[in-house]
Order: structure tokens, then C-alpha cells, then sequence
């Protein structure tokens, strides 16, 4: 695999393309780049016929282990690697560890291993495990074992420890790889943790100088799912720059997790240049439609519809089975749905508009409000298909429009699109 | 006599048994019948959308009243200009008249003259589904045949209520067709009814059949009564029935069941289990169905069918849907669009096969592989026998058929 790094902003933002990668070796993805999220192989929701219907670009999927981890077994039996086995061998993909769309329960640390929170359980693997199953996956590009387990709340202890594993643990796996007929030209990624301790985040890198790796993950901040949605940018942005800074230039970042659009900008901003589809999906999964604008206005842009406030409750249709009020409202008030509108809300029971209205989407182009808010109120499996369709095409448009902002040199234009569409659904 | 917006072209009839293979062209869409329906209770097809239905050929899917009737609503649907366009379905539609839900659904439904009584599952209060106001509902839902309200009794019952429920099915026809508002762009289609009782069959045909309809519908089975009865009245009904007519029979769906009905002269069939069993992992095969569930197919890289070409077959394994059957949706989709597949190709070499000339051969061919063991069902072997193909002594039928 190839990263090449083609222009720097002011900001420190930066454009590139992965390329080279030895099993398609003419597909060429620019940074900063969107892995397409999967969970057992595939995008939540959508097979490979309607995956083709949002985009028939070539595209990573991001394979979290732990949601194959069951499975291995059966994908060494096939032998020709997890991309064929899940029928999708047209996508490059990297196995990463955890589900970055999926909270990580925190704790239950022991010695020499992780644990892995798979359907049947909790599960404890090793590097030596790790790098079988990876083996067994047969993986374009992979993420080294990392214990990522700290938050802004973690012990300084806590946060020592998950570095000394996670440079223990990428150790090991290069070793590992380096042996292995099957990784040893297998891109892999190093990860950065040490929580929001910025000693400790320059101890790690120091620490892992010398390794052969492809990239870096900067893991530690969140321990993924909802908690990637409430970062604080004002406790991340210090020990991103100092991480940042001794980082190589040459080779790509990424930084797992649903992060919201506006934290994701600032992100790129800083010099990351890798991404994960997990914000689209958890908010596919809540019957949230993204309509945050996803461009960059040009010149005097017509005042789209207004939305409503987020400050006002969305009124859900009582739950059929037993007629009680679903606990929406409730856990509405955790949840920031800024960049979304709730298609359960009754708001739309007749709204005979698209999603997004001008969005070129299979769904907007064919589908109204109305009927899917009347898929979402029946709980029918075709909602979150034709919500995901949306959000997935949404959010890649986002990033075409996060690169040419960088081109540009306008992504202090797209941050403050976002930023008055936030206040506005904020009023 | 009415023009109804339904032609129904016979293009073969089988020389042995009663099937025919027929075009009944509608106003979305050209049918080529017999013809299996997917049932879309809600205006979905659960787990794939209607671009999938279109590739895999599907001319004709069900919807079902009583459901869109809640939700979204009559006035809704009204408003969107129908169903078709509210679920971006530009083909055939079919709905029931919501009376069969009501009487499986709710336990506390009670039938009237009036039509049907019972308790909103919303919010509780009492509810009363007349003919009326299942047309009203059908007709601005809008789809290409619509179904009266019917009186139905479960087809365990028997005695006075069945005749009184076959004669009430009548007055209601009558009520249905007076309050149909579009039959310009819809057909009503009457419900014979009459139990397991064949002279109640036999009147309940002869009252439908006086009515200017362009279709008739055989109801009040697959309802738990035993399958040597269900065949009989079956058989029974396509006798009475008018040939130059589509016919209908509610409800059937097994790959068997549908053989021996074609033979029996129907012509429409609809049912949840293929779908419903896709959500639960389970594909079918000419040889009965697979549990993809089972860990005997975590290793196993063939695809469901090696001779199927729907879209899950041609990049799909068995390994895979095994690690993601029932766990991610994405296997639903897959594992629906085979069935629904299986059932539409199922139904088409059964129509070429009456064009052919071959049908005998083919219903001998289905049943070998079916049950390679040769242990036909009775029934089966009785109902074929009834329209002159025997299972057992074969050589006669072949000959005379070709």
C-alpha cells in the first residue's frame, strides 16, 4: 500500500491517496477518506446490490474483528480470505479490532490480552490469536491489537497501562506479521493511545519508533458508539496537535468512531485523514435522516427549508404492541440529533417532500418523508435500508465536499456552514 | 355487462389436468398467471425494496387492508395518489378487504349483519368494519383488484354457521359492489366461501358467479383443516368456476400446494411463508428448505442454489448467510430476494411447461425431487389423481399428455 500526501492547507488539513494495495492495486482512494463501516462483513442493512445503488466507487470496508471474530474458523476453511466470503471481493477492507460504531463496555482488563464483545459473550484474545484470525481474514490493510480503553475520565494508571499494552501488543503483531506467508505484505496499522495525557501519548510513539508499520490509529479518546458523539474539542485539540506533530508526514491517520461532522472537520483540519462510516449508521438506526448541509454553498445559496429545533420534542406515535409511549423522548435528551431529523416525529406523517430536498439518492429521488416515516413508525426492515442508503450517500458526498474544500482552500467555509446550521437547529 | 379494467387471455390449457397458463392484463401491469404473489402487508415487502421485486420479475404483489388501514391511513394514501405511488410500486397491487386479519388478529371481534365489530388495537375503543368501509379504504388505497369483505369462518367449524356465513358472504358481495367507487381502474373480485360443506361450496359459486365480476377468489381454507378436504373443495370450485376467469386461491404458498392447485385449475396464489421464513434463515430449494441456521452450513461454499441466477446465488454462499442469518438484516434481504426468486421461477416453468405441452412430466419431475423417497403426500397423490395424473403408475399419463 501506498499513502501519498499531494497538498498541505494552512490548517494543516491535508489531501492524499491510498493506493497500491497489492490484491486491487488500481483502485486509488483520496484522502481524507470514509471506510465504509461493516458489522459480519457487511454494511448494516445493505447487501451488495443495494451497497452498489449509493456508490459504485471503490471504496475500504472497515471489518471490525469483533463482529467476525465467531466466524474464522469457517473463513480459514474457505481460504481465499473474508472479502470473497462475505461476497464482496470488488472492496478493499481493513480489520480493525473493536466496533468503533459499538460502545466498548470499559475494564475487565488481564494480562496479555483484550476483550472482544461478541454475540455469545465476552471474549479474550491475545496477539498470537489476534494475528491468526487476522491470518485467517486475509485482510488488504489491518489494525495492530490495541488496548484503547481510556476517556477523558481515566486514571492516570489506566491510561499508562493501555500504552504499554498497546506498544507490547503492536510489537508482537509486527513480529507476527513479519513471519507470516500470508501478512507479511499486509499494510498494518500502529495505534497511538494514552488517553488525554499528552506525556503519555509522546511516550507511545516514541515507543513504537523503529516498527514497520503503514499508518497510525488514534485510538484512547472514546471507547466508541455514542460515547465517540460527545467529545469535548476544547480537551482533545491539545493533545491532538502535540500527537499530530510527532507523527511522520508520510504516513496516513486515522481516528476511529462516530464523531459528529463539525468534530470530524476539526479533525481533518488537524491532519487525520482517515474516517469510519459509523455516524451515518447510529443515526440510521435511531430513524434519523442526515440533513446537515454537506457542501460548500457557493456564492449566495438559497435559504433551504427551516428545520425544526432540536429543543422541541418529536412526538412518536405510541408503540403498537402495547401502546405505551416508546421511551424516545427520553433518551432524545441524551442524544444530540443536531444533524438529523427524526423521521419517527408525527412532523412528518404527510410531508411529501424528500429527505433532502435536490439530494440525488436512490431514496430522496424516489421515496417522500411520509412513507418513511411510515416504514420507521411499522418497523419496517425496509426503513432503516432506504435511511442508511440516504445517510451513507449523505456522508460521502460529505467527504467529496470535506476534499475539494481542502483544494479549495475553504474548509473555514464548510466549518462554518455547519456551524450556522447547528445554531439555527439550535434556537 | 361492465367493462372491468382486467382481460384475461387463455393462451394454453393443459390436456391432462385443469391448468391453463393465461396473461390477465391489469392497469399497471401484464400478469402471466399462474402466478405467485408476495405479500407486502404494510407497503413493504419486509427486507427489500421494489426495485428488487421489479429484477426479479415480480408482475403482482399483496398489501394488506386492514394494516394500511391504520397505518398510514386511507386519507393518506388518498392524498399520495394511492399506494402504488406512495411505496414506489408502479406495478399490480392487490389488497384483501381487511376482514381476515380482523377475525385471525382480534380475539374480540364479532360479526354482525352490519359487518365486522372489534376493539382497536390502538386505543381501545370499538371499531366496526363494514363491506362499506372496506371498499372505501380499498379504493383509496387503489390497488388493481381488490377483495370484498367476507363473512369467514375458521374451516374447523361446522353447522348452521357456515351456511349462514356463506349466504351473508353474498349480501355482502352486493353491498361491496354497490359501494365501489373506481370499478373503472379496480376490480372487486367475490370470495366463495362455504366451508368443507360441498353443497355450501357448490350454492356459494352459483350466488358469486350471477354478479358481474372479473375474477373470483376460492377463501376460507388453508385454515388448519385437514389437506384432503382443502384439495376437495378446491377442485370443487375451479369445477363451478368459469374458466375465461382468473382464479384465485387465498392463501397457499407451499411449493407442493402450489403444483397441485395449478393442476386443479387456480390461478393466483399468495402467501407470507416464503418470505417470512427468509427472516428466519430459511431458503428454499427444489428439495424442501434450507436452515441456514444450521452449523452444517458454516463450512459449506456453494451458493443456496447452484441453478438459481437471482442475485444472493450469483455472489452469496451458504458459509456466509450462515454467520449472518437472523444477526444482520442485510441476511434478510439476501435470503428474501432467493425466495421470492424461487417462488416466481417455480411458477414459471410450471406456465412453460403447460405451454410446452409437458406439464404432467414437469409436476413428475417436481414431486421426484421433491420427495426423492417417494412418500408423495396422500393427499397430493389423491387431489392429481382426481384431475388423471397417478403419481405411482406413471407410463399412461405421459404418453397421453404429449
Amino acid at each position: 500500500m501506498k499513502f501519498t500526501v499531494s497538498s498541505v492547507a494552512k490548517s494543516t488539513a491535508r489531501l492524499g491517496s491510498l493506493s497500491e494495495f497489492t490484491r486491487i492495486p488500481e483502485a486509488v482512494l483520496e484522502t481524507p477518506l470514509l471506510l465504509l463501516h461493516t458489522r459480519g462483513a457487511s454494511v448494516p442493512h445493505l447487501s451488495y446490490d443495494l451497497l452498489q445503488m449509493v456508490s459504485t466507487e471503490s471504496q475500504i470496508l472497515q471489518m471490525p474483528l469483533v463482529t467476525l471474530v465467531d466466524h474464522t474458523k469457517n473463513v480459514k476453511a474457505f481460504g481465499k480470505g473474508i472479502a470473497e466470503f462475505a461476497g464482496l471481493k470488488e472492496y478493499l477492507n481493513y480489520v480493525s479490532v473493536q466496533d468503533s460504531g459499538t460502545t466498548t463496555p470499559e475494564g475487565y482488563h488481564e494480562k496479555n490480552s483484550v476483550s472482544l464483545w461478541t454475540r455469545g459473550g465476552r471474549k479474550l484474545i491475545d496477539p498470537q490469536t489476534y494475528i491468526t484470525c487476522i491470518e485467517a481474514l486475509k485482510p488488504d490493510m489491518f489494525q495492530a491489537m490495541v488496548d484503547g480503553d481510556t476517556t477523558s475520565n481515566s486514571s492516570v494508571k489506566r491510561v499508562r497501562r493501555s500504552v504499554d499494552d498497546t506498544v507490547k501488543f503492536a510489537g508482537i503483531c509486527a513480529n507476527l506479521k513479519e513471519k507470516s506467508e500470508v501478512l507479511k505484505d499486509t499494510p498494518m496499522l500502529a495505534c497511538i493511545t494514552g488517553g488525554y495525557n499528552i506525556k503519555e501519548r509522546l511516550r507511545c510513539i516514541t515507543e513504537l519508533k523503529g516498527l514497520d508499520v503503514a499508518g497510525y490509529v488514534l485510538e484512547g479518546f472514546h471507547t466508541n458508539g455514542e460515547s465517540a458523539t460527545n467529545l469535548i474539542w476544547e480537551d482533545l485539540d491539545p493533545v491532538l496537535t502535540e500527537t499530530i506533530e510527532s507523527l511522520p508526514d508520510n504516513l496516513p491517520r486515522a481516528f476511529h468512531g462516530p464523531v459528529t461532522p463539525i468534530i470530524l472537520l476539526k479533525l481533518v483540519s488537524k491532519g487525520i485523514d482517515i474516517f469510519d462510516a459509523t455516524f451515518p449508521w447510529l443515526v440510521a438506526e435511531r430513524a434519523g435522516a442526515l440533513v446537515f448541509p454537506n457542501t460548500l454553498l457557493k456564492g449566495n445559496a438559497p435559504i433551504t427549508e427551516t428545520l425544526p429545533s432540536v429543543k422541541s420534542q418529536a412526538l412518536i406515535t405510541p408503540n403498537e404492541k402495547d401502546g405505551s409511549l416508546e421511551n424516545e423522548n427520553s433518551k432524545d435528551e441524551l442524544v444530540d440529533r443536531v444533524f438529523e431529523i427524526n423521521i419517527k416525529d408525527k412532523l412528518y406523517f404527510n410531508d411529501t417532500r424528500p429527505l433532502v430536498e435536490d439530494c440525488s439518492c436512490y431514496c430522496c429521488r424516489k421515496y417522500s418523508r411520509s412513507y418513511i416515516h411510515h416504514l420507521s413508525t411499522t418497523s419496517e426492515l425496509q426503513g432503516p435500508i432506504l435511511l442508511m442508503m440516504h445517510n451513507l450517500h449523505h456522508y460521502i458526498n460529505f467527504f467529496r465536499s470535506i476534499r475539494l474544500a481542502i483544494r479549495e482552500d475553504q474548509l473555514q467555509g464548510l466549518h462554518s456552514t455547519l456551524e450556522q446550521f447547528v445554531t439555527s437547529r439550535r434556537s | 355487462m361492465s367493462r372491468h379494467p382486467l382481460t384475461f387471455q387463455v393462451l394454453a390449457q393443459c390436456k391432462t389436468t385443469k391448468a391453463k397458463c393465461s396473461l390477465m392484463t391489469l392497469p399497471h401491469h401484464v400478469v402471466e398467471t399462474p402466478v405467485f404473489m408476495p405479500v407486502g402487508t404494510q407497503g413493504s415487502l419486509k427486507g427489500i425494496i421494489p426495485e428488487q421485486l421489479e429484477q426479479l420479475n415480480c408482475q403482482i404483489m399483496l398489501g394488506n387492508t386492514y394494516h394500511l388501514g391504520n397505518r398510514p391511513g386511507p386519507d393518506l394514501l388518498e392524498s399520495c395518489g394511492g399506494l402504488h405511488n406512495f411505496m414506489g410500486w408502479p406495478r399490480n397491487l392487490l389488497t384483501d378487504s381487511g376482514g381476515f386479519q380482523m377475525v385471525s388478529l382480534l380475539d374480540l371481534a364479532e360479526i354482525t349483519e352490519e359487518g365486522v365489530k372489534f376493539k382497536s388495537p390502538y386505543d381501545g375503543s370499538e371499531c366496526l368494519l363494514t363491506p362499506e368501509r372496506s371498499i372505501e379504504i380499498q379504493n383509496a388505497i387503489g390497488a388493481d383488484i381488490i377483495m370484498q369483505l367476507d363473512d369467514v369462518v375458521s374451516s374447523t367449524v361446522s353447522g348452521p354457521r357456515v351456511e349462514e356465513a356463506m349466504h351473508r358472504t353474498t349480501r355482502w358481495l352486493d353491498r361491496c359492489l354497490k359501494a365501489h367507487k373506481r370499478p373503472e381502474s379496480q376490480n372487486l373480485f367475490p370470495i366463495v366461501q362455504g366451508g368443507l360443506d360441498p353443497k355450501l361450496r357448490t350454492e356459494s359459486a352459483k350466488q358469486l358467479m350471477e354478479r358481474d365480476v372479473a375474477g373470483f377468489a376460492v377463501g376460507g381454507l388453508s385454515g388448519g383443516e385437514g389437506k384432503d378436504q382443502f384439495w376437495r373443495m378446491v377442485h370443487l370450485s375451479t369445477d363451478l368456476l368459469p374458466n375465461d376467469k382468473p382464479r384465485y386461491l387465498m392463501g397457499v404458498g407451499f411449493a407442493t400446494d402450489l403444483v397441485v392447485c395449478c393442476a386443479l385449475g387456480c390461478d393466483m396464489f399468495d402467501c407470507v411463508f416464503p418470505t417470512r421464513t427468509a427472516r428466519f434463515g430459511c431458503a428454499l430449494v427444489d428439495s424442501g428448505q434450507l436452515n441456514l441456521k444450521l452449523k452444517l452450513f458454516g463450512q459449506d461454499f456453494r451458493p443456496i442454489d447452484e441453478n438459481c441466477d437471482c442475485s444472493t446465488c450469483q455472489r452469496y454462499t451458504r458459509a456466509y448467510l450462515h454467520t449472518i442469518a437472523t444477526i444482520e438484516t442485510v441476511a434478510c434481504n439476501l435470503i428474501t430476494v432467493h425466495n421470492v426468486a424461487y417462488q416466481l421461477r417455480l411458477m414459471r416453468n410450471i406456465r412453460e411447461s403447460i405451454m410446452n405441452g409437458t406439464f404432467v412430466e414437469f409436476i413428475f419431475n417436481f414431486m421426484d425431487t421433491m420427495y426423492p423417497k417417494k412418500d408423495f403426500p396422500v393427499w397430493a397423490m389423491d387431489a392429481l389423481k382426481a384431475v388423471n395424473v397417478d403419481l405411482i403408475n406413471r407410463t399412461k399419463q405421459q404418453n397421453s399428455d404429449s
